[in-house]
């Protein structure tokens, strides 16, 4: 586990938006959650402050305990932290160069489709019934058009979910 | 990038004590909720803390967005090594990663435990419903700033495509569609320093 997530950590390109489809592989096929399990992590990652990438913690959890929760976490968010305090350390340099841009810009068009991936991945885990079609569809152009913070809409899809999805 | 005016540049740059590193972003930890919050983390740390000048933290931050890793963890990294050398960061990144961490293990230990009846599953449900409807939100939004170059759709599809309906593993897609995309913008960029 700490070298699934170890490598994704060193992957995630992009604050992360773009590992979650991996992370969805991996943690199915190790058999650490199910599909339904990591739709319902993935949204608690939302929830709470901090990086979603915390979520990885649960997944942890699930498949080992607090022990697995504080292995997962550690090798999620410690080598990107090493990579950035190396490149901190030569930072001068660093952000002098092009390659900044050339990774940033060129790298988004890809990012971006992990992010649709990462919508069925998701989707897959969590709408098994037509209310939850709609729930989703109403949060999706209630964030487009609206400032409703993330954590508020979740709050709302929960409400909804209680309501509709039993 | 962050789109307000420049702070102003304060007269001298203050010290940090480790204390004040690992308070300062404990509190950005436990308030930032997916990102967005960078304008303030901005104006805390440049005009009110005074630990870096305006122009080294921007450096910082496009860094910690280049870098693979949550951003704000990264830019908390970064900002404790500026202030305090490895100490700083390895106590900027433990107050930016250990109190969400004790969040998520509380949040699970409820999702583990008995008091997880039906109604609370059916309430997760519809929570991962709207996590669904925020990631699409996301996705529609981020393909409106890529709108309208063909090449970059062209990659966004082909990724998506690749990794949703081929499986296609995360390093393989970053190293040949974010490959092929990146030498892309390299070669626009490049012949576009030539005719200047």
């Amino acid at each position: 586990m700490a070298l699934v997530f170890g490598w994704l950590s060193i992957l995630g390109f992009g604050g992360g938006k773009g590992i979650i489809p991996q992370m969805h592989t991996d943690s199915v096929q190790y058999g650490w959650t199910t599909s339904e399990q990591f739709s319902q992590f993935y949204t608690i990652g939302k929830l709470v402050p901090g990086p979603t990438t915390i979520f990885t913690a649960l997944i942890g959890m699930q498949a080992a305990g607090v022990v697995g929760a504080i292995v997962a976490t550690a090798a999620m968010f410690v080598p990107s932290s090493i990579l950035m305090m190396v490149a901190g350390s030569m930072w001068k340099r660093f952000s002098a160069s092009k390659w900044k841009d050339v990774v940033a810009v060129g790298l988004e068009p890809v990012i971006i489709g992990l992010v649709w991936s990462s919508v069925l991945t998701i989707g897959r885990g969590a709408l098994h019934a037509w209310p939850a079609y709609v729930m989703a569809a109403i949060v999706t152009v209630l964030m487009i058009r609206t400032s409703v913070s993330a954590p508020l809409l979740i709050l709302m899809g929960a409400a909804g979910g209680a309501a509709f999805l039993r | 990038m962050t789109q307000t005016a420049p702070a102003t540049e304060p007269a001298e740059l203050r010290e940090a004590t480790l204390w004040e590193i690992a308070v300062v972003f404990g509190v950005i930890a436990m308030t930032a909720f997916g990102g967005g919050q960078k304008a303030q983390i901005r104006q805390q740390l440049v005009q009110k803390k005074r630990w870096i000048t305006d122009r080294d933290f921007i450096e910082g931050l496009e860094v910690a967005q280049v870098l693979p890793g949550p951003n704000v963890l990264n830019l908390a990294v970064f900002m404790g090594q500026r202030v305090r050398g490895t100490p700083g960061a390895i106590v900027a990144f433990l107050a930016g990663s250990v109190p969400p961490f004790l969040i998520v293990l509380a949040a699970g230990a409820f999702y583990f435990s008995p008091y997880n009846v039906p109604i609370v599953h059916a309430a997760l449900f519809g929570a991962a419903a709207a996590a669904v409807g925020l990631t699409l939100g996301n996705a529609i939004e981020l393909t409106q700033d890529l709108w309208p170059k063909w090449l970059n759709l062209f990659f966004m599809v082909a990724t998506a495509l690749a990794v949703s309906y081929f499986h296609l593993p995360l390093v393989l897609t970053l190293l040949i569609f974010g490959g092929m995309s990146m030498y892309a913008y390299y070669r626009e960029h490049a012949k576009a320093s030539e005719k200047t």
